[in-house]
């Protein structure tokens, strides 16, 4: 029973949920739901909250957070397209480059300062975003180079390309955590810190790597709208913190670290962008959605609360010697 | 490199913590194909130095020789590549990885891409889990495998590291016989392979049967090196404690009166099942099991610290419902925990309010502290229990363990409990100050407090109790009253080799 | 004498910024050594102040409220819109503070039941805040209707110093006085120290930190009810940064975020240091981003040196 309790918490049930609401919304609005048009546009909004919910999902492995995801989205959008006039793909080269800095003063912030990633990306979101704001003088830059708008706006064949972007992304970030020694470490460390280092581990590089991935997917997310948009606004990525970090412990990830799926934080990123876009179609009120997305967060983070004390127990109860 | 030079050479090892000297001048050796036992008790210094020797501490003077050559050892990763294992023990694994992943962490096997081969580490698992005479399944995440199988998991992770030195830090605590049987035959394996051996055990029987050389330690410093055969168990002891036997503290016997505590059928889902226990004025009760047992849950469930299903206690013959520790302070229940830096004291507060904390209500002025009153009362405490500190106001943090041990006694003796349960009440303490925490349980049980005493250590369960509760598997499996008491017996309980049907709970004394 | 004053440093080191930054405004601008500047200060931080107060006390016991923002902008909506329904000045009053308890019973709720991360449950009820702002005020601003309200705001006290100055520094001596000799108080410190010993002294640690939560949200509602009545009006995202500012001043002042240190006179240092930084920056005009930039500098700097010195103490 308790192995069985173990495994199903382990196996997140989020397809479920996803099919559910796929099946819901296909049965009461299936004209609107189920029609290519809109399909394609669920595909299009979700590519921009996946490579966020896959940051999350990163740094919750090893046991983090990073709240600076949001500002840095913004920031790398601007970039993009303040710098384009230089050179399109150096603009984005710059950009992405922004995501990666910030990761790592993060990650160097709560190895070596000792601060909770709280605290720190807290303190990195207010400066990101003092930064933004400076940058862009709190106007919003348009784009210059039209063909870009290929990446987040365009598509191939009926797919969006910034979904086959981010599922490409998603497809190496799988294999790197699933497949390669660094993935394994960072879960290693998320689990049991103690044990990663005397295992011979070193804890604190690989948390600075797993922040600086971070950093990186929460730029590429701001590239890619940027892209989308063809310009980029200040109010860019205000809400998407909260969002991606339901969709990520949705995903499998956990606040007590060492657990996430790729695939899970996709299915929950997708689950929600269907819960948004059904909400859409039935004529939910945007203040009404908003209130909405934080009770999900609140459910989300409350249950992962309640879960990971049910673990912690039934580890317990197993040390009990009870061989079932 | 000379061919006489030893597999392993610790020279002049000192290890200094604030406040403490944890080791002072030790020297170690260890030869190939050696299986050495390192005994001492808790406290003596055996696993600071085992926590240098795999990179975890740095020696503060002291140097280390492998095969002669000389060797800093700044990281457990370098421990490692210079082929020293340690079996850690089992909370030391990964709750979410698999078995196969916990033994192979960090040096998991690769395909040609450069990408983990989940098949072969699985195989490789398998190989080695069946050297250690188990079976599970390499792919089950380790929580899911019972705390056995576990440390035979941190065992196979280390004899799969290919290592020069490997060692055992009381690998059989949770392990049965038949387990344990298992290990012995590893252990020989490896001894064949030329491999050194570090072994520390509690339980003397083991290391008669599979070390061939000695070392003691006593608070700090080797105080013997012998080859097996030239020592016996009185021998082992003396060098141990530093003195006979005899010598150690002896209770003055007491009278035991009426029951005090009562606990009836008491069950806590897959923890506790149907315990049944009586606790006499002025007794100590000792409660024995292997870790893992449910001792401390037991005391946590009569404290108020963890809700049971069924089952019912009595205090004074009348039924008490306890459902968080302040009713128990007021119901005249105290425990003393065994974590005594987590959960016993607030390190970082004084020594005063460690002590005041929990009868603050007693120096109330119009509402507000009294902080006079407050510190004369901490003050009388400081004193009746010889707690060396500078000031009331030091930080508990600085005090040594004997004195940390007796800030918690104080702070429970501060509300006049009749019932005292204390959990490992020497445990990282000193030799010389846990005599003097006997004496005072002792003086408490005199003027007829209730004690109910749970400790690992056999010698003090056996000099401290008037009857021993035996613990196995949630379950208490058998009293054990003076006149019986040895360590053969309690320990073939604890281990579950011997379950009697339950007798009925009568005093003789 | 000499030896009073060099203990009280040591105590709150902070000072000496506060001191530092006051002779660097005086010697910068010339109007910013008079008292009118002066008054001005205090005012300005006194929501802020209040707000802080609240959160000291989450802080002491190691917990956090990242809703007391959105809090400040409920309560204000509340008692603006119970006056447009025409409620009386002491009803509508009390309506704005319950709001702001009700939310703080929310996240001491779910925070003591489900033990889930304080900062992520309450970054959720700011987010759940927020809408049922939007919800109520359609977005527009909406304007107080009771002029004897708007004292408490603007009012001063015979002339020289505001009323809710006055209030910020009244509640952040009183519960000084509560956390440093009441039993309630130094619980409080335990309990930021280590719960799990706090427990095991007896002390009901759940119904402690519920309380608190309950006073946050409390304290927030108070800021809301100070910050309508100086502007007179109110929107959904009034105290937007906030919960921020909250922060920053509570550790400025010297009150630890790992728990069990601290203390509300720290923070009324804390409140001063940054509304002179804020105060010099607007005088030498420097605009409202680099103030953010600054800010999260100061921050970052103020944590990490908390974080350093933590684990320092901790090895030692």
């Amino acid at each position: 029973m308790i192995r069985k309790i173990f495994h199903f918490i382990l196996q997140q049930n989020i397809i479920i949920l996803f099919l559910s609401l796929f099946i819901v919304f296909g049965i009461f609005k299936g004209d609107l739901f189920l029609n290519g048009i809109n399909l394609h546009n669920i595909a299009r909004q979700i590519s921009f909250d996946i490579p966020l919910a896959l940051a999350l999902t990163t740094v919750l492995i090893v046991g983090g957070i990073d709240l600076s995801i949001g500002s840095v989205l913004s920031m790398s959008a601007a970039l993009t397209m303040g710098i384009q006039p230089t050179g399109t793909y150096f603009a984005v080269l710059i950009a992405l480059l922004f995501g990666i800095l910030i990761g790592f003063l993060n990650g160097i912030l709560i190895t070596k300062g000792k601060v909770v990633p709280f605290i720190t990306t807290l303190g990195t979101m207010t400066l990101v975003k003092g930064i933004m704001l400076t940058y862009t003088k709190q106007l919003s830059i348009a784009g210059k180079d039209e063909s870009f708008t290929f990446w987040g706006d365009g598509s191939i064949g009926v797919v969006p390309t910034p979904i086959i972007v981010v599922l490409i992304v998603a497809l190496i970030l799988y294999i790197v955590l699933k497949y390669t020694k660094f993935g394994r470490n960072l879960y290693a460390i998320g689990g049991n810190p103690e044990s990663a280092y005397i295992a011979g581990i070193d804890v604190e590089k690989n948390k600075v790597f797993a922040f600086m991935i971070s950093g990186f997917l929460a730029a590429l997310s701001g590239v890619l709208l940027a892209s989308r948009l063809n310009s980029s606004t200040t109010q860019l990525g205000l809400d998407s913190t909260n969002w991606a970090i339901a969709a990520a412990i949705m995903g499998g990830a956990s606040m007590a670290g060492g657990r996430g799926k790729v695939f899970g934080t996709v299915i929950g990123v997708a689950s929600l962008g269907i819960l948004i876009n059904g909400m859409n179609l039935i004529g939910v009120f945007t203040y009404y959605q908003i209130g909405i997305r934080a009770l999900i967060l609140i459910i989300v983070v409350a249950v992962d609360a309640v879960t990971a004390t049910r673990i912690r127990e039934n580890l317990q109860l197993q040390a009990y010697g009870k061989r079932d | 490199m000379s061919e006489s030079s030893p597999l392993l050479w610790m020279k002049g090892i000192t290890k200094v913590f604030p406040g403490v000297r944890a080791l002072y001048q030790v020297d170690f050796q260890l030869e190939e194909g050696e299986v050495r036992a390192l005994v001492g008790e808790n406290g003596a210094g055996k696993s600071t130095l085992i926590k240098i020797l795999s990179g975890v501490y740095q020696p503060t003077e002291g140097e280390i020789f492998l095969n002669g050559k000389k060797t800093v050892i700044d990281h457990p990763s370098d421990a490692r590549k210079m082929g020293i294992a340690p079996v850690h023990q089992e909370v030391n694994l990964e709750p979410y990885l698999s078995v196969a992943e916990n033994i192979f962490l960090d040096r998991q096997p690769t395909n040609r891409f450069g990408l983990i081969d989940y098949k072969k580490m699985e195989v490789d698992a398998s190989f080695w889990l069946d050297q250690m005479g188990i079976s599970i399944n390499p792919g089950m995440p380790l929580g899911m495998v019972s705390i056995a199988e576990k440390q035979m998991v941190a065992i196979a992770q280390a004899v799969s590291l290919d290592a020069k030195i490997i060692v055992f830090d009381e690998p059989t605590s949770s392990l049965t016989q038949k387990e344990a049987e298992n290990l012995f035959t590893v252990i020989r394996k490896l001894r064949e392979k030329k491999i050194g051996i570090i072994y520390i055990s509690h339980r003397l029987e083991e290391i008669f049967r599979i070390c061939t050389t000695l070392t003691v330690m006593r608070d700090g410093q080797v105080t013997g090196n012998e080859k097996i055969e030239n020592v016996t168990t009185e021998d082992i002891i003396r060098m141990m404690v530093g003195r006979e036997l005899k010598d150690m503290f002896h209770r003055k016997r007491c009278y035991v009166g009426d029951p005090v505590l009562e606990i009836k059928g008491l069950s806590v889902k897959g923890i506790l099942n149907d315990i049944d226990l009586v606790l006499h004025k002025g007794e100590i009760l000792g409660l024995s099991g292997l870790v893992g047992s449910g001792r401390t849950e037991l005391a946590r469930a009569i404290f108020g610290d963890l809700p049971y299903q069924k089952g019912e206690i009595l205090l004074n013959g009348e039924k008490i419902n306890v459902h968080h520790p302040s009713e128990s302070i007021q119901n005249g229940i105290a425990l003393i925990p065994e974590d005594r830096k987590e959960i016993g004291l607030v390190l970082k507060q004084s020594v005063m309010k460690n002590i005041s904390v929990t009868v603050l209500k007693k120096f109330l002025k119009f509402g507000f502290v009294d902080e006079k009153k407050e510190r004369k009362f901490a003050s009388e405490y400081i004193r009746q229990l010889a707690i060396k500190t500078p000031s009331p106001d030091q930080e508990a943090q600085f005090l040594s363990g004997g004195n940390q041990q007796r800030i918690v006694i104080a702070k429970w003796l501060a509300t006049n409990p009749k019932v005292l349960i204390i959990d490992e009440p020497t445990r990282g303490i000193d030799v010389g100050a846990k005599s003097e925490i006997h004496e005072l349980l002792d003086q408490l049980a005199c003027k007829g407090m209730a004690i109910l005493m749970i400790s690992s250590e056999l010698p003090e369960i056996l000099t401290m109790s008037d009857r021993v509760a035996v613990m196995y598997q949630g379950r208490i499996c058998e009293i054990v009253y003076r006149k019986d008491f040895s360590e053969e017996v309690i320990v073939s309980f604890a281990t579950g080799q011997k379950i009697r049907p339950l007798q009925k709970d009568v005093v003789v004394c | 004498m000499l030896q009073t004053v060099g203990k009280f440093i040591i105590n709150y080191p902070s000072i000496i910024i506060l001191v530092f930054l006051i002779s660097l405004g005086a010697f910068i601008s010339p109007v910013f050594f008079t008292s009118r500047n002066f008054v001005n200060i205090l005012w300005s931080v006194s929501v802020l102040g209040i707000i802080a107060v609240g959160q000291t006390v989450l802080l002491i016991t190691g917990n956090f409220d990242m809703s007391v923002a959105y809090i400040v902008g409920l309560s204000g909506i509340t008692t603006v819109m119970l006056q447009i329904n025409g409620a009386n000045l002491i009803t509508s009053v009390a309506g704005g503070l319950a709001a702001g308890v009700i939310i703080g019973f929310l996240n001491g709720l779910i925070i003591i039941r489900t033990n889930a991360n304080a900062f992520l449950v309450t970054l959720g009820t700011s987010a759940l805040v927020y809408s049922i702002n939007l919800i109520l005020t359609q977005s527009k601003t909406w304007y107080a209707q009771i002029d004897a309200f708007l004292i408490l705001g603007r009012g001063k006290f015979y002339g020289t110093i505001h009323y809710s100055v006055i209030i910020f520094l009244t509640m952040a001596i009183f519960v000084q006085i509560i956390l440093r000799r009441t039993i309630f108080g130094r619980s409080l410190y335990i309990i930021g120290h280590n719960p799990k010993a706090a427990k095991y002294s007896g002390i009901q640690v759940n119904r402690l930190k519920f309380g608190v939560y309950l006073f946050c949200g409390f304290c927030a509602g108070l800021a809301g009810l100070v910050m309508t009545a100086r502007t007179g009006s109110t929107v959904a995202n009034a105290g937007v940064g906030l919960e921020f500012d909250s922060l920053i001043v509570s550790v400025l002042g010297g009150t630890s975020l790992f728990g069990g240190k601290g203390g509300t006179i720290r923070t009324i240092i804390g409140i001063l240091i940054l509304g002179v930084i804020s105060n010099l920056l607007i005088l030498l005009n420097i605009q409202y981003e680099a103030q953010q930039i600054a800010k999260g500098v100061v921050f970052l700097t103020v944590v990490c040196a908390d974080g350093i010195l933590e684990k320092k103490r901790r090895s030692s």
